[in-house]
């Protein structure tokens, strides 16, 4: 069995006393941004972006993992017990598990979280494992032609999968393509929209830019309407669910953690829509539908058996591939450049311990989430009565120290305040600015994966339907966008 | 804005679209397009700027035909504060450190908040400023200055 042998050599990585530690900060962090309001994993990562720079690689992803899945589990404890989701994607949990809380099941409905989460991060993890190395081979015989169409086939399918309007999500995405664009071009070294600027021919740091879009222009959305937070002093009594809810959670937790492994996967997917997913699917199967949004056990189950497994699995395109499949993976591969490492199949071949290093760290951080989560729920609820208008200014220091700290330089402070307007601006247009940030981080990989394609064929383009990868792909993409102009699929669109 | 327009939100996005996609088109323009066998540096961004303007023309014209929410309104207090205080703590870095800077940083985007209250930010302000040195500076050791060139450090 080699793929035990490369997990040993991943534990072996991952359980050093360093990686451990930066493990559990990543995933302490994680659930308190996760039961923080208005605080989300791409702000996060961004402002602790630039402090990773003296870290080892293999500890700085370990980290910034450990806050993304970490969000998973935090964003339900809020969403149960306050009915105000801490994250995205546990917007549906908030549906029935506040319901639970409300008829005293606050406790199982907390613990139903934690095991569903824990178990579908278990089975998502072993399948990172399994299937990275596997996806790996298979990118190996990618050409420039086969790139090109995979990144253009994952920006149609975050936009098919995205909700809302899907004009506006294309529009996002080619705006984040040519900010992505903006400093030297690869090739020519010609400086690009940079009016003279230095710092700009270097380009625009994604951390800076995702620090303004997210992290000011969040804050600055917040403070729009600003409504005092339901204080709750319930004490949480009855952690454990009985054997009769263990026996009502099997299904669903097995059906969110494939559901979510799935579409995971899928650009633009990850774990929001993973929730969403699991969450009608149980509805569908539920003998008694009505009971769904009265505090249903399996409306709990699924959803966060889902959002964490789709939470993992979206790193095996990235780690795999080097594309990203959502905006905190385009952070993670920002990360993976910082430290000289470039992103794709080479990665698993050179780096196997950076690889499986990552994916066991992601199982032992699962663990450690059991524990921070259900023997300490009492202490996250405590954190939950900060106010914003105490949390929010700090965040913004932070912004500025992260920014400044990136390269150093003053003017990248200005740069995120830009990107702060420009992230308000949007927000009060109704635009969802996170493909933006997918946009901005493939904007020159397309570009030069389809400068190579063309040079290999001599300029000619009809490369991208001869090559039968590139077809396949393609065809895929065009199959995502006349799909999504169908009124049956444009229902299933619709928020739910 | 015209009175026609139906979804307000979709006619201002189409005009940032637009707007854009033009600038960027007109500034690609300066740029070698190259040919297809090797690509310019002005190939690539003057395509995508087109297709930009192109999105957001479309979006123009939707806003006509389909009726859509009103844009959240761009509230001109918290913005120009929360921004304003950021701008100023670059501005700000070098002169007068790190440890000055945070201390208004802090303020000044607390008082965008309907909940703002001198004592509190004040202790806020201290606390995040003092707690900040210590970590950044002191034990991690980033090279960002802590008193500025006025405070003599």
């Amino acid at each position: 069995m080699e793929l035990l042998g490369d997990l040993a050599t991943g534990f072996a990585a991952a359980f050093t006393a360093a990686n451990l530690l930066y493990c559990f900060v990543g995933v302490l962090l994680g659930t308190l941004i996760g039961v923080l309001p208005g605080l989300g994993p791409n702000a996060t990562i961004a402002m602790l972006l630039p402090f990773t720079f003296t870290l080892e690689p293999l500890s700085a992803l370990i980290m910034l993992a450990g806050i993304y899945y970490g969000a998973q589990y935090g964003g339900s404890t809020t969403a149960i017990l306050i009915k105000v989701p801490g994250e995205a994607s546990s917007v549906v949990t908030a549906l029935d598990g506040y319901q639970m809380a409300r008829q005293g099941r606050a406790g199982v409905a907390l613990a139903t979280a934690a095991i569903g989460s824990f178990a579908a991060g278990s089975f998502a993890t072993l399948l990172v494992a399994v299937l990275g190395p596997l996806l790996a081979d298979v990118a190996l015989a990618f050409g420039p032609a086969d790139y090109c169409s995979l990144i253009l086939l994952g920006l149609v399918a975050s936009v098919v999968l995205a909700q809302g309007s899907l004009l506006k999500a294309f529009g996002m995405i080619v705006l984040g393509l040519l900010l992505g664009l903006v400093g030297s071009d690869v090739d020519t070294g010609v400086e690009r929209f940079t009016f003279g600027i230095p710092k700009l021919a270097e380009g625009i740091p994604v951390a800076v830019a995702a620090m303004g879009l997210f992290g000011l222009g969040e804050i600055v959305h917040n403070l729009r309407d600003e409504h005092a937070r339901e204080p709750i002093a319930r004490r949480i009594s009855g952690l454990l669910p009985s054997r009769a809810d263990l026996a009502r959670i099997v299904g669903p937790v097995t059906r969110g953690t494939l559901i979510g492994s799935a579409l995971g996967v899928l650009p633009g997917g990850g774990s929001i829509l993973a929730s969403f997913a699991a969450y009608s699917l149980e509805k569908k199967l539920a003998t008694d539908e009505d009971a769904f949004g009265k505090g249903a056990i399996e409306g709990v189950a699924a959803p966060e058996a889902a959002n964490n497994a789709g939470a993992q699995t979206s790193f095996i395109p990235m780690l795999t591939l080097g594309l990203p499949s959502n905006s905190v993976m385009a952070l993670m591969l920002g990360a993976m450049i910082i430290h000289g490492i470039v992103p794709g199949p080479s990665v698993m071949v050179e780096q196997p311990t950076l690889f499986y290093g990552l994916v066991a760290s992601m199982w032992i951080g699962n663990l450690m989430l059991v524990v921070l989560n259900l023997p300490l729920v009492g202490l996250w609820v405590r954190l939950l009565s900060i106010p914003y208008h105490h949390l929010f200014p700090v965040i913004v220091a932070l912004c500025c120290i992260g920014a400044y700290s990136l390269r150093n330089n003053v003017f990248d402070i200005y740069l995120m305040a830009a990107f702060g307007f420009l992230g308000t601006l949007l927000v009060a247009l109704r635009c969802e600015p996170a493909p933006l940030l997918l946009g901005f981080i493939l904007g020159p990989m397309l570009e030069e994966y389809l400068r190579r394609a063309l040079i290999l064929s001599r300029g000619d383009p009809t490369v991208f339907v001869t090559r039968p990868i590139s077809a396949v792909l393609l065809a895929l993409a065009a199959i995502g966008l006349i799909a999504v102009v169908l009124p049956s699929v444009r229902k299933l669109r619709e928020p739910a | 804005m015209p009175r026609a327009v139906r979804s307000p939100a979709d006619f201002w996005s189409g005009a940032l679209f637009a707007g854009f996609g033009i600038a960027f088109a007109v500034a690609a323009l300066a740029y070698e397009p190259g040919r297809a066998t090797r690509m310019g540096p002005g190939f690539f961004p003057f395509a995508l700027a087109v297709v930009l303007s192109l999105i957001g023309l479309a979006t123009l014209v939707r806003s006509w035909l389909r009726a859509g929410p009103p844009p959240l309104g761009l509230t001109s207090r918290p913005m120009v504060l929360v921004l304003g205080a950021v701008v100023a703590f670059g501005a700000m870095l070098h002169a007068l450190g790190l440890a000055a800077a945070l201390c208004f940083v802090v303020l000044v985007s607390a008082s965008a908040s309907s909940r703002f209250r001198w004592p509190r930010a004040l202790l806020l302000a201290g606390a995040v400023s003092g707690l900040s040195v210590l970590v950044f500076a002191t034990a991690l050791q980033l090279p960002i200055p802590v008193l500025g060139r006025w405070l003599g450090g």
